[in-house]
């Protein structure tokens, strides 16, 4: 990663408060990469931190270009962690927000455990805040990151597609998002099952939420500033579901607090 | 199936337990957790009450034979069981955890405890 310079034709996209500049020395990604970061695209910031696309083989198909975009996102997102760290406090959730208020749910999960299919099913109508990382200032307003969609595929082991949020009728937030309420998903109900909702105690939360975060050790106190966010919105709720469209009532909740 | 090249925590009557490199801990009348830096990263840890009394007797560094006897003065016998089965039990899941470490060296000897 090297310092971007005025004027070097990269493509600069916001990420956690972050500007971070892209370079895409690859023509036939140019285009894919423009239109899916389309929902952060900022202003140069001269010195911030670079990430160069991957090029693609000679006779690349779309496999590969697929690839190549989801490198580029986790090097965005990797980078971007990297420059808040120690600044904001950051879990490993997708969040949705109010579109006047700026009330956010994080729903914080693992890596492939539904945090997209959730804001994609959820997140029409209002703010699409992220679907990977939300940072969290201690005043507790959140920085978006409004990245493309990691879309999975139908068929095991290919790529995942990044799509823009426009295409999947996703929109980043209107106004500031605060953090209204956090909540850990588990996706681990038969069909048909009704959703679980458990207050989860303060002692279990930061050894769950823990391993969800970015940079945790980067603050002074961590577990004390953990567990301040955490009672700070009333508290770590566990979401057991099977279908997306049952956490609806969850997000309608939250979303629906005034601070 | 165990994984051969795991280290099994051991400890010996006479080995040096020291504290682990906690970065914080945080405790409610429920309990105790800590942020631990292992050598697999950073992790929280829930400890059970003897697992806290055990790493508070701890202090800057004991035998498991000093612990039993510094515990049995802060706690006295246990109502069941024995005191030392329990106390090594807690030593071995603590090791485990990296919430404690041993060491060979002399009892004085307590570099790199932070």
């Amino acid at each position: 990663m090297t310092a971007a310079r005025p004027g070097d034709g990269l493509l600069h996209v916001e990420a956690l408060g972050a500007t971070v500049a892209i370079e895409v020395s690859d023509h036939r990604l140019r285009g894919p990469v423009e239109h899916a970061w389309s929902a952060c695209r900022t202003t140069a910031v001269v010195g911030c931190p670079v990430v160069a696309a991957p090029e693609l083989s000679p006779d690349a198909g779309d496999d590969e270009a697929a690839a190549a975009l989801q490198s580029l996102t986790q090097l965005v997102t990797r980078a971007a962690i990297l420059a808040r760290a120690g600044e904001l406090m950051m879990f490993h959730a997708s969040a949705l927000c109010d579109q006047r208020s700026g009330a956010t749910i994080a729903m914080v999960a693992p890596g492939g455990t539904g945090k997209t299919t959730l804001v994609r099913t959820l997140g029409p109508g209002r703010g699409y805040v992220t679907d990977e990382t939300v940072g969290i200032a201690s005043d507790g307003t959140i920085s978006a990151y409004s990245k493309p969609l990691s879309v999975r595929r139908p068929v095991t082991g290919a790529p995942k597609d990044e799509v823009a949020p426009s295409d999947l009728g996703l929109h980043p937030p209107d106004v500031r998002p605060w953090l209204a309420g956090i909540v850990l998903l588990r996706r681990d109900l038969e069909a048909g099952a009704a959703v679980v909702v458990e207050q989860v105690e303060v002692l279990d939360a930061l050894v769950l939420l823990a391993p969800e975060t970015s940079s945790l050790a980067s603050f002074d106190r961590p577990l004390h500033r953990l567990a301040d966010l955490v009672q700070s919105v009333g508290g770590l709720r566990r979401v057991r579901y099977h279908d997306a469209a049952e956490v609806e009532p969850v997000v309608r909740e939250v979303l629906g607090r005034t601070g | 199936m165990s994984d051969a090249s795991e280290q099994v925590p051991t400890v010996t009557a006479f080995m040096l337990l020291r504290p682990g490199e906690v970065l914080d801990t945080y405790s409610t009348e429920d309990g105790t957790v800590v942020l631990v830096t292992g050598t697999t990263g950073h992790r929280v840890v829930r400890l059970s009450p003897l697992g806290d009394a055990v790493r508070a007797a701890i202090g800057p560094g004991r035998s498991l034979a000093e612990l039993e006897v510094e515990l049995v003065s802060r706690l006295g016998e246990p109502p069941v069981g024995q005191l030392s089965d329990l106390v090594r039990s807690a030593v071995l899941a603590l090791l485990d955890e990296e919430v404690i470490v041993a060491g060979q060296g002399p009892k004085d000897d307590i570099s790199g405890v932070i």
